[in-house]
């Protein structure tokens, strides 16, 4: 039987902006549906109603409630928690990130047995955003925050007056362009929660990409002498793993072929258009270069262009 | 190490100390006082003060060292030299004979597989030397790992759990970054189980008298969990048969329970004062961390940063650094920073410049541990604000020639452990391995800093070469002051423990390129001979 995977809502957003302070509103309010886990960093500043909690486990970190929730401590790491948690009725984890973790990263982290990441809200201080967003330590950290959001959760909305997000983000980072702006709510909006709980529609996630890789590099082989088919697929298969993604057109006693290969998935299609034959590796830019390898491995019949240890870099993978 | 007397040809001990360093006929005053005997097992050797690594992990090295290694660089282990294998072939002859080895049924572990060496991995690969013993081949950097069919079996991961985007490649066998957490988790009773860990940390006690040492600096008791490892490291590192003491610096947030802030971490640290035994030594010292690690490029680099465009990580905000930071300086501790990157040691700095304004100390002891890359600028702040330097001059040696071509550029890269400006700048600076980042020798450290040679035998940045005095300050007395334990070890002289490193040769006098290849002929821990039979 094929157990159904949960869901996981994870609240990301730099410290001091309100992540706290929203799941002790979400807490007080008793708004949360029933079998919701929420993991959060520490109880210290976690205000539970005495009448809410039904139970709490031995060693204090898992606290029942009364209207069937959990609150857990995030212990040393996320896969540890998740382990501890995967035994309790639950079907749905709301996860409060540490003040430092970039959304995609987290979302990878999230894909681990059992659940899946299905939203990402980020909390912005309304107040002190843009001052933080220059900040020479983490001005970078706070905009990706919020450049890898689905939705954006508006705090100290009273004290701020009002908030816009700036045009243009510094794109002094490659991987800062090209992001639909996510979906803005007030923390005081009545619906979040619900849109929260919710899955997203025209995310900025690309579900199946590592996207905790913050940019993709890319080699490319142009061909020299055609390759036969059944050799083409076994090479395509036994890549170097970290390659991501392959396309391009390669010519065949049978013709050109169109080759597209995202993760395991390879198609060989008979190509309609002329083109140069030769293929694109893409990869993620903290791993290995896989070029030497590709080299050596195709050598029969393609070559590397241009300086491969300067590999091709791509702001985005599409 | 002490500049008074730099040479001697005669040391009087007596209760594990030191009565008096000179020549034998200016002792007669105290030979004449008091019965003795004359011991001239060494007279041919030279006896330095015992080395000492001022930040290794013991609880890291206890998981590690029970496997196999293949490795591309040489490893010098007590239970033999492991050679450098460096091609794919070589790697998998290597997996076969371990294989052949190792008593049928047991699980295999293996550690240093890098692909620049060793090709590409996969399950098929490590498959083909057995489908049937459970095999786990570890990257060198501990990110990512390798299983075949058996080992998944034994670690009950089914392809069905493994969703896109997870960094497992179920069909490779492969776990890499966060998919290294399921990994990790399912291998925990093979890595982590009590008799497993004590036989580990046997182990590192055999590596730690191997290298020479007679004192070490645990630079974050509590990486794991807390209690077990104070428990596993009081039962075995101390007793008669161990050869060296142990500063024990707690991890600044593990030290930390339930809904306990960060200002009840300075009186929680104290109290673990009273644990203290012989050998087993907290102080009033505590590790935080700053910056990501240096070797996955995770540290955190001011401009023009990586080559590739991506950033690095703080591992907490800098506003919880600081509340912590600000918490053990006004209560007088003596604060160990975890800093990589020049933005980390920026940061490190302009927070260290705040406690100064808020309350000014002298002989605070502060130190940046790592010191992976620095700018020149950033030595005289240093200097300025009586901090001192702890560095792990190994990246020089494994990562300068890679992170030229492809993570910060030549000039940088060849920039890295900027060592001999903090000496010209009169900055306390020792050298440290991070064992298990790499080896837990002081003598390669000095080497490494003597020659600035990279694996690829490139010389990067002579002008911040060391002398083979500065190296060798810097693996004694230098790195004493950094664990707090001047007064008692790192240099010879009277009323100091009677801690020896014994060698064949001089490594001030001898070839710089031969440091690393001294043979160690025994230690002497507090007065008490420990041979190296090697």
């Amino acid at each position: 039987m094929k157990q159904r995977l949960i869901p996981i809502t994870i609240i990301s957003g730099y410290l001091g902006s309100g992540k706290t302070t929203f799941i002790n509103r979400l807490l007080a309010a008793d708004v949360l549906p029933s079998k919701v886990a929420v993991l959060v960093n520490d109880f210290g500043d976690i205000n539970i109603d005495a009448k809410l909690i039904a139970q709490i486990s031995d060693d204090g970190s898992v606290v029942s409630l009364t209207n069937g929730c959990v609150c857990c401590t995030l212990q040393d790491d996320l896969a540890n928690t998740f382990e501890r948690i995967s035994s309790l009725a639950i079907d749905h984890v709301l996860l409060e990130a540490s003040g430092v973790a970039l959304p995609n990263k987290l979302r990878t982290q999230c894909h681990y047995p059992g659940y899946f990441p299905q939203h990402c809200a980020v909390t912005v201080d309304a107040e002190n955003y843009h001052k933080k967003r220059q900040d020479k330590y983490v001005g970078n950290l706070v905009q990706q925050q919020v450049l890898q959001a689905d939705t954006l959760i508006i705090t100290k909305l009273d004290l701020a007056g009002s908030f816009e997000l700036p045009d243009s983000h510094d794109p002094g980072r490659p991987n800062s362009t090209d992001l639909s702006p996510a979906k803005q709510y007030s923390v005081t909006d009545p619906q979040l929660i619900y849109h929260l709980l919710e899955p997203v529609k025209g995310l900025n996630y690309k579900p199946g990409s590592s996207s905790d890789m913050a940019s993709f590099s890319s080699c490319t082989l142009e061909q020299h002498r055609p390759i036969d088919i059944q050799e083409l697929s076994d090479l395509l298969a036994t890549v170097p793993a970290q390659i991501e993604r392959i396309k391009g057109f390669v010519d065949t006693p049978t013709g050109l072929q169109l080759i597209q290969k995202v993760g395991k998935r390879c198609s060989i299609v008979p190509a309609d258009a002329a083109q140069n034959p030769g293929l694109v590796f893409i990869y993620p830019s903290q791993a290995a270069n896989p070029a030497e390898v590709l080299q050596v491995n195709w050598k029969p019949w393609m070559t590397l262009r241009g300086n491969h240890l300067h590999s091709a870099h791509h702001p985005e993978q599409s | 190490m002490n500049p008074s007397m730099p040479a001697a040809d005669a040391i009087l001990v007596g209760d594990g100390r030191i009565i008096e360093v000179g020549h034998e006929d200016k002792m007669q005053p105290w030979l004449d006082a008091h019965p003795h005997t004359v011991d001239r097992q060494f007279s041919e050797k030279v006896i330095c003060p015992g080395f000492i690594d001022p930040h290794l992990h013991p609880t890291m090295a206890a998981v590690l060292l029970p496997m196999e290694f293949i490795t591309a660089m040489r490893w010098k282990l007590p239970w033999g030299i492991v050679e450098p294998t460096t091609t794919a072939e070589q790697f998998d002859q290597r997996m076969v004979a371990l294989h052949a080895q190792k008593e049928p049924d047991a699980p295999l572990f293996i550690w240093g597989y890098h692909q620049l060496w060793h090709g590409p991995m996969g399950k098929q690969r490590i498959n083909n030397v057995s489908s049937e013993r459970p095999m786990v081949v570890w990257h060198r950097s501990f990110h990512e790992l390798y299983m075949n069919d058996a080992a998944l079996k034994m670690t009950e991961i089914n392809e069905q759990d493994i969703k896109p985007g997870a960094q497992v490649d179920f069909s490779n066998g492969h776990f890499y970054e966060n998919g290294l957490g399921l990994a990790i988790n399912r291998l925990n009773p093979w890595l982590l189980a009590p008799d497993k860990y004590a036989a580990g940390l046997q182990r590192l006690k055999q590596v730690v008298q191997h290298g020479g040492h007679t004192s070490i600096g645990d630079l974050a008791t509590g990486l794991f969990d807390f209690e077990s490892e104070a428990n596993a490291l009081a039962s075995i590192l101390d007793g008669d048969d161990v050869p060296f003491r142990t500063r024990l610096v707690a991890h600044g947030t593990a030290i930390l329970k339930g809904s306990q802030s960060i200002e009840d971490g300075p009186a929680l640290a104290m109290q673990l004062i009273e644990r203290n035994s012989h050998r087993l030594k907290f102080g009033k010292h505590i590790k935080l961390f700053c910056d990501g690690a240096f070797f996955s490029q995770l540290s955190q680099l001011m401009e023009p940063g990586y080559i590739d465009g991506h950033q690095g990580e703080w591992l907490m905000p800098p506003e919880i650094l600081e509340q912590n930071m600000r918490a053990y300086w006004h209560a007088g501790f003596q604060i160990h920073v975890h800093a990589c990157g020049d933005l980390g040691i920026e940061l490190t700095l302009d927070l260290l410049e705040k406690m100064q304004a808020e309350k000014p100390r002298f002989n605070h002891g502060f130190t940046i541990e790592h010191f992976g890359f620095s700018t020149p600028e950033q030595i005289k702040r240093i200097k300025a604000l009586g901090a001192q330097v702890s560095a792990n001059v190994y990246y020089l040696h494994e990562l300068s020639d890679i992170y030229s071509r492809e993570g910060i550029g030549y000039e940088r890269a060849s920039q890295m452990s900027r060592l001999a400006s903090c000496f010209t700048n009169d900055i306390n600076t020792a050298l440290h391995s991070d064992f298990t980042m790499a080896p837990a020798e002081p003598l390669n450290s000095a080497w490494v800093a003597v020659n600035r040679i990279n694996h690829a035998g490139e010389v990067m940045c002579a002008q911040e070469c060391l002398t083979a005095q500065q190296a060798l300050e810097a693996i004694t007395i230098n790195a004493a002051h950094v664990l707090g334990m001047a007064a008692d070890t790192g240099s010879l002289r009277a009323g100091k423990y009677a801690d020896f490193t014994i060698l064949d040769e001089d490594p001030l006098t001898c070839d710089a390129m031969r440091i690393r290849d001294l043979r160690i002929h025994a230690t002497v821990f507090e007065g008490k001979v420990f041979p190296l039979d090697s």
